[in-house]
């Protein structure tokens, strides 16, 4: 696979997908969610037959990365176990992926609780955490990239900070980092004591092979990593900062979606090619300006 | 902006993980919480000291509120979702096309599950469960539309088809084939169902749009899964396609079954021909 910017589809953003290719705005990959193909574990497909015929098509047309989002990896049951195992890894083979990004939450069989239960940010977690991720990493033959998180609350018992907590799993399990810099951002809006470049110094940047950009809004008080407004302009200064010292980034994804997690969320319109559009030109512009120093 | 994060101790994971699982189920138990009265309420479920700490922990972080109210969000979108997918006729009947109907049906569904949905890698399961909390609880406090209980009987039958499938080994799928077909020996596929149903709601059911059209009845559907690639497939057998069907067994050619139904090779080679082709048969 090449390297550069990439978009990810989702059931939310496939229109706005379509109209960017319409209007040829350039992508050098397509980011794809497993769970957005996966068959059920209960059924018989690997694939859920409703959207094999554009999963086919989007795979003809662009190289994938795969995001897996509904693993339940890091829980408690045994790995072999988790869909990650059973669905993720084997579509993440057919999607002839260079790489796979994970998420630190707790799995547990109930979907909906994913985002809502970050994994508590301790020593002995990181042991137990990065010892799983390194035998996913094993079964993948990949490279294995986990996401740093938007939180609410810290999981309670959390003795230490998220970015040390990520330092310390992918030195133990030699697995590697995706940045997600909108979340560090939102996070650093949200906690006082929560710094974006204290963050950046914190994570080892060697290990960072892919970046994700988003927006997100305001709702009672709180700042959302809801994907749904333009890129704000402290994450371009990350970007450029980590673009310019990460040599071993390969991708930089702009993440848009609908109101998935509140109904106080901006719904998807007509503008929002248009910002998306925006978006991936300024983080060309960037990619391009800080590649040329980097390599 | 929020004060740092100082934790009173570092709890054991998996009991901190229970602690939040638990919050979340018990309604009553996190609107103690949101007043501060999670101790007194705690106590009384007979969670332990260090469980109390943990909610006290949840307590002092105000996001603990927006993690719930997303979840039940997020919960209530996914199961929808998954529910109109393989529900489709169901959700239309009980819903009239409404999503914003079908999301407070699912928030119901939810919350009398104590938020414990199946998941999205349970899509089946969670219908049939949706399934019962349809005959057991909406269908006794409003009258049933019609033709519900057909329609979701047929759906039903397709996601139990679709569990079945997954437990059949890869090499049992039935392949096409070119060959003569009056003179194979075909079998029915791994993976079928014929239901009877009371009134003929095929073509409705195809494109559940509108209110309910029933075509006549009573009439039997086949059901199949062609293959680990494709979705189930549902046609409507008259009763010499189904005597067809059923005489499938892998022991006879089409010659000798058409002599048995009083029919010639030529009246059945169609229909197995297509049924070869969309995998309903094994040749």
């Amino acid at each position: 696979m090449g390297q550069g910017i990439g978009f990810q589809f989702n059931f939310y953003t496939a229109p706005i997908f379509r109209a960017l290719v319409e209007r040829g705005v350039p992508l050098d990959y397509v980011e794809l969610l497993c769970d957005t193909v996966s068959g059920s574990l209960d059924g018989p497909h690997l694939i859920d037959p409703r959207h094999r015929g554009w999963f086919d098509e989007l795979r003809a047309a662009h190289p994938l990365v795969a995001h897996s989002n509904y693993g339940e990896q890091y829980g408690f049951k045994p790995l072999e176990d988790t869909p990650f195992v059973r669905r993720h890894a084997p579509i993440v083979r057919e999607m002839g992926s260079p790489w796979v990004a994970d998420h630190m939450f707790y799995g547990t069989d109930s979907t909906g609780y994913l985002w809502s239960t970050p994994i508590q940010f301790s020593r002995q977690e990181a042991a137990r955490v990065a010892e799983r991720a390194a035998r996913l990493q094993d079964l993948l033959g990949i490279p294995l990239a986990h996401e740093n998180a938007f939180i609410y609350a810290l999981c309670p018992g959390s003795d230490i900070e998220e970015a040390d907590f990520l330092a310390s799993i992918v030195e133990k399990s030699g697995t590697h980092l995706l940045l997600d810099l909108h979340n560090i951002y939102a996070n650093s809006v949200n906690f006082d004591g929560y710094d974006c470049w204290r963050y950046l110094k914190t994570i080892p940047l060697d290990r960072v092979i892919q970046l994700h950009i988003a927006g997100g809004q305001w709702i009672d008080g709180w700042y959302h990593d809801l994907h749904n407004h333009p890129v704000p302009d402290p994450v371009w200064e990350m970007l450029e900062f980590v673009l310019a010292r990460a040599r071993n980034v390969r991708g930089v994804t702009l993440e848009l979606q609908g109101p998935m997690h509140t109904a106080q969320s901006r719904p998807i319109d007509a503008d929002w090619a248009a910002m998306a559009g925006a978006d991936i030109l300024r983080a060309r512009s960037i990619w391009e300006g800080t590649r040329a120093g980097a390599l | 902006m929020l004060a740092p994060y100082k934790p009173s101790k570092v709890f054991d994971a998996q009991l901190t993980l229970e602690v939040w699982l638990r919050l979340v189920a018990d309604e009553q138990l996190y609107d103690a919480m949101l007043a501060g009265r999670h101790g007194e309420a705690a106590r009384a479920r007979g969670m332990s000291d260090e469980e109390i700490l943990v909610l006290d922990d949840l307590c002092a972080q105000p996001g603990t509120r927006w993690h719930v109210e997303n979840l039940r969000f997020r919960c209530t979108t996914m199961v929808a979702r998954v529910i109109q997918w393989h529900l489709p006729g169901t959700v239309q009947l009980l819903t009239r096309g409404s999503d914003d109907w079908m999301r407070d049906l699912a928030y119901e569904y939810l919350a009398y599950h104590q938020w414990k949905d199946l998941g999205h890698h349970q899509r089946f399961g969670e219908c049939q469960r949706f399934a019962g909390f349809v005959r057991q609880r909406i269908a006794k406090r409003r009258r049933p539309p019609e033709h519900l209980e057909t329609v979701l009987g047929l759906e039903l039958a397709a996601l139990e088809l679709l569990r079945a499938a997954a437990q059949v080994p890869p090499d049992a799928w039935p392949l096409t084939s070119d060959a003569d077909v009056a003179g194979l020996r075909p079998r029915r596929g791994p993976v079928h169902q014929v239901v009877e149903l009371t009134v003929d709601i095929l073509d409705w059911l195809a494109r559940p749009e509108g209110e309910p059209r029933a075509t006549g009845g009573p009439v039997a559907a086949l059901l199949w899964v062609p293959s680990l690639a494709d979705a189930h497939r549902i046609m409507r057998l008259d009763p010499p396609a189904r005597a067809l069907f059923e005489a499938l067994d892998g022991e006879r050619t089409i010659d000798s079954i058409a002599r048995e139904l009083g029919q010639t090779d030529l009246d059945l080679v169609p229909l197995v021909r297509r049924w070869l082709e969309e995998g309903a048969v094994v040749s």
